[in-house]
């Protein structure tokens, strides 16, 4: 298994290592361990359709009518051993009545040593984790501190885009050179992830804070071609986003430019490398590629400003390598964010599409929407924040008329949010 | 005869009034007051810069006053304060005021460490044997940064909001007047004159360069629970 290559790999740049951290206590007794979360309680009401979650096509985690859910119950626990070495481990709980579920969502280890004298940084990642992309969800277990639901780009990684991997990042710190300036250039090798494009493909952009979890798979909206006889009917009817199928290994590289007390700037491009020739208890591997640019800039009157775009394309084909559902997509979002005393508002704008280029029948994949939301939060306590937030999507998507469902649709949500960090 | 004797007295008693007064004028002198103020290249005050004398004589250098224990503390994601001045030899104590973990470096320069603080109010001791600027990061929360400049001299201050700094008990020398500030736009951060002191009058020393943007010390995301994505 080519997954043993990537652990040696990972073993071996952690080694490379492991002397300097002896050198720093790197003993059993000196283990330290600590547990951080959050609770989050919503109260919500949703102008919409059967939920992406329970295989519908509604963009959102609710269904249609009012709901009162548990929509996350994280907790992150912390190992350090030394200086330098740390583990964590990530595990989320939901109970929303559609979907509930318990299990993980990150688990990693990691090598992060104190700079060397001309101010390099080396920070090394081994385990399950997502891809370095995402500038909204910065806060314990992933959440963002900014909105309750996330951008549609940063919801599909929370779906789809996480994987095992090796993650190396190398940081020059501008301090060390008399410069304002911070660079860093991350290099992740992965494995885990062949059906990754698949949700995209079959439900669109989505809108919610919905991790999924190790052990859980998606179930996919019954379109037609996947009916017997359609040329889809081989696919399952869940997709497992964590499956290896044709043991090769993709890569995401990204690119960092901080600016001290103004802001940073990233770019990256995406490969999950799938043999698109290979399918197992129907599960295919799916070729999906994108590039991905994004910033985060301080604005006048304490204003931040956080954007990130993505353009990509995801490939699947039937064993012979004939293009089955060939799909290129964009998302990008624009969010704005002012936090005073106690106060946060914040408002993101979305823009996404889907351009199915196949010839496929009964599975069009074609859609074309935009996005709203605006979110108050109130800090409560330090550690306590109540939220209301209001998002709107606009969106056309063919494929709702297999379900006798409006084409043209817009669904609304209304949410109340008690979070509790820890 | 008795005129005499009598002027001779007196003139004992003067000459001993006057050597008195000398003697006292000597004192005064010891421990006469040096105010100095630092202004930027604008004529404004230049607040929170180190300024440190070095006496010419090195003899000058011993004293009997005792330093004030040096404290940096790390509260709210920040190194507060910003810059402290130690003389050589002396320990400096790190404090954790937040309730999370800070990781604690310094990674170059005279003194190189690497500690954590783990919980609120935990305290590292550290001996600085050698002077030299001292920056300092966190390694869990990049923004934080801390400036330590180890001084060998016991005459040093740091500016306040008049830019002015007061050097209580300075023996008459000439000093090496040196002004430091790690954003000053400087060879070493520093700008260096020579003075004779202590002077009658308040000494006022004018900037010859611009300072770098100061670190705000803040995330860019302004935020308690950041967990490092």
């Amino acid at each position: 298994m080519l997954i043993y290559r990537l652990i040696i790999i990972a073993c071996g740049l952690l080694g490379i290592n492991q002397v300097k951290a002896e050198s720093n206590d790197f003993a059993l007794s000196n283990v330290e361990h600590s547990i951080h979360g959050v609770v989050d309680i919503r109260v919500g009401y949703a102008d919409t359709i059967d939920s992406y979650l329970d295989g519908g096509l509604g963009k959102l985690a609710a269904n249609n009518g009012g709901q009162v859910a548990l929509s996350q119950l994280g907790l992150s626990y912390h190992s350090q051993w030394g200086d330098a070495w740390s583990s964590r481990i990530v595990a989320n709980a939901y109970v929303d009545g559609i979907n509930n579920g318990i299990g993980l969502t990150e688990a990693m280890v990691r090598y992060r040593d104190i700079p060397s004298e001309s101010g390099i940084r080396l920070d090394v990642e081994f385990g399950l984790m997502y891809p370095k992309i995402s500038l909204e969800n910065v806060a314990t277990t992933w959440a963002s501190p900014y909105s309750l639901s996330y951008s549609t780009m940063n919801s599909w990684l929370a779906e789809e885009v996480r994987h095992i991997g090796l993650s190396t990042t190398v940081e020059s710190l501008g301090k060390y050179r008399q410069s304002a300036h911070d660079f860093s250039l991350t290099a992740e090798a992965f494995m885990y992830n062949d059906t990754t494009g698949a949700m995209l493909s079959w439900h669109g952009w989505t809108q919610s804070s919905r991790q999924t979890l190790l052990q859980e798979t998606l179930p996919i909206t019954a379109i037609p071609a996947m009916q017997p006889g359609g040329m889809l009917d081989e696919q399952a009817a869940n997709s497992d986003p964590f499956k290896e199928l044709d043991d090769r290994i993709g890569a995401h590289v990204v690119a960092k430019w901080t600016w001290r007390n103004n802001g940073s700037v990233q770019a990256g491009y995406y490969d999950n490398n799938a043999d698109t020739l290979i399918v197992k208890q129907g599960q295919y591997a799916w070729l999906t590629q994108f590039g991905h640019i994004g910033a985060k800039w301080r604005l006048p009157m304490g204003i931040n400003l956080i954007s990130q775009y993505m353009q990509g394309s995801t490939i699947m084909t039937n064993t012979d390598g004939w293009p089955v559902v060939d799909n290129d997509f964009h998302s990008g979002y624009i969010m704005l964010s002012k936090r005073w005393s106690q106060h946060r508002v914040s408002l993101r704008v979305e823009d996404f599409s889907v351009t199915d280029n196949d010839d496929t029948p009964e599975d069009d994949n074609n859609e074309d929407g935009q996005s709203m939301t605006l979110a108050y939060q109130y800090q409560l306590d330090r550690p306590w924040f109540i939220q209301l937030e209001y998002n709107v999507i606009d969106s056309t998507r063919p494929a709702r008329r297999y379900l006798n469902l409006p084409i043209d649709l817009i669904e609304q949500q209304w949410q109340l949010s008690s979070r509790y960090f820890f | 005869m008795a005129v005499l004797c009598i002027s001779s007295v007196k003139l004992k008693s003067s000459l001993k009034m006057l050597l008195v007064s000398i003697v006292a004028l000597l004192f005064t002198q010891r421990v006469l007051a040096q105010q100095i103020t630092v202004l930027n290249q604008q004529g404004q005050p230049a607040v929170d810069l180190v300024v440190y004398l070095q006496p010419h004589n090195e003899a000058n250098l011993v004293v009997e006053f005792v330093p004030v224990k040096a404290e940096v503390h790390q509260k709210d994601k920040r190194f507060s304060p910003y810059i402290t001045v130690v003389q050589k030899g002396q320990e400096v104590a790190f404090v954790n005021q937040d309730d999370i973990t800070h990781h604690i470096y310094s990674a170059l320069g005279p003194k190189r460490f690497s500690f954590k603080l783990r919980n609120e109010q935990e305290q590292e001791l550290i001996l600085f044997e050698k002077s030299g600027h001292v920056s300092m990061g966190c390694n869990i929360h990049d923004w934080m940064s801390g400036h330590l400049l180890v001084v060998d001299t016991p005459f040093y201050a740091i500016t306040d909001s008049q830019g002015q700094v007061v050097f209580d008990s300075l023996p008459e020398d000439d000093f090496t007047v040196q002004v430091w500030h790690p954003q000053l736009k400087l060879t070493d951060n520093q700008q260096s004159q020579t003075f004779h002191l202590p002077q009658e009058h308040p000494l006022t020393i004018t900037l010859e360069a611009e300072f770098d943007s100061i670190p705000k010390q803040q995330s860019l995301d302004e935020f308690e629970f950041l967990e490092g994505y």
